[in-house]
């Protein structure tokens, strides 16, 4: 395939360094409830998320999809790469400049799809999540709208025992 | 591909060819309010229809994680705790209106035995709107517990 020149040297060297790590605030029993309630709207959820004794009795856990992260993170860590970019390029998702790398210019964008596999390790209450995302892949691609740059993200969440809960991946598409 | 006996399974219900129960939902603020609360969505094209027609859409539209979330309370219901969600991937074609009837729901497309004894199944799964339009179309791998 021809190389259409989207993925700069800088570029290539970023993909697989680790960005936007941030650590959740331990997860309770009320965030799982309304997770819950929220995404079964207006049925009930399964009857295990309203149960009172689920919790106690270690049976309550959350739904796969919760977002732990949504509200605030307990903490991020710092990252000294990291720099501002113009509005423009954040408007189309670019995350280059969280590595210290100037994100390409293409200023129009696409979701491409999201893959999550899940590990099996459930997030209990009490539980603290650790996320950490890397640039997995760099592809180009020719379509009628042009030369496309398609950039696969990994985020990895694992808990406070490093066990490794779910990896999502997302396509963003710019070009 | 060995097939394996289920525990607890209806017959059928897990084989090549079944249909993933539909899972049905109004789209709409009271649906997409209550998401945003839990996920801190609060953006402009979720909740007011003139963001959402300077979008290009006749409206405020719904959340693609709505969506993503509705796949996983279908895949949910269906199998319980005779197994779990491993795999799952979508593509958002375009988003939910308000009024639209959300349909997520599928067909079984593979099965297999794993390892451990456990059943591997593949899954065709789908948001679909009340025109039979696929709105998101994707796949699922589902593993079921093992035989006893």
């Amino acid at each position: 395939m021809r190389e259409l020149g989207l993925v700069r040297p800088d570029m290539a060297a970023i993909v697989g360094q680790p960005y936007g790590i941030a650590v959740s605030y331990p997860v309770t029993a009320s965030d799982i409830r309304r997770w819950a309630i929220a995404v079964y709207y207006p049925e009930p959820p399964p009857a295990a998320y309203l149960d009172p004794d689920a919790e106690a009795q270690g049976r309550l856990v959350a739904p796969l999809d919760i977002s732990v992260f949504a509200w605030a993170a307990a903490r991020t860590e710092p990252n000294e790469k990291a720099f501002e970019v113009d509005p423009r390029y954040k408007a189309v998702g670019a995350m280059e400049q969280n590595l210290g790398v100037q994100p390409p210019d293409l200023f129009r964008a696409l979701n491409g799809g999201l893959v999550v596999d899940y590990t099996g390790v459930r997030i209990r209450p009490g539980d603290v999540v650790r996320s950490e995302t890397v640039i997995a892949r760099y592809q180009e691609k020719e379509s009628r709208l042009g030369a496309m740059l398609v950039t696969d993200t990994a985020t990895t969440w694992t808990n406070q025992d490093g066990e490794r809960i779910k990896t999502a991946t997302m396509s963003l598409i710019r070009y | 591909m060995t097939d394996v006996q289920t525990p607890a399974a209806s017959a059928g219900e897990f084989e090549v060819g079944a249909t993933v129960p539909p899972f049905v939902r109004t789209a709409g603020l009271h649906a997409w309010n209550r998401y945003a609360a839990v996920n801190y969505e609060f953006v402009d094209i979720h909740m007011d229809d003139e963001a959402g027609r300077a979008a290009g859409m006749p409206g405020a539209f719904g959340m693609g994680n709505l969506i993503w979330a509705w796949m996983h309370c279908a895949v949910e219901q269906w199998v319980g705790d005779r197994g779990r969600l491993e795999h799952l991937e979508c593509r958002f074609k375009s988003p939910a209106l308000k009024g639209d009837t959300i349909t997520i729901t599928g067909t079984v497309t593979g099965r297999s035995t794993a390892d451990d004894g456990g059943v591997l199944l593949d899954l065709e799964l789908w948001s679909e709107n009340q025109t039979g339009t696929r709105t998101a179309p994707g796949s699922a791998r589902v593993r079921l517990q093992p035989a006893d």
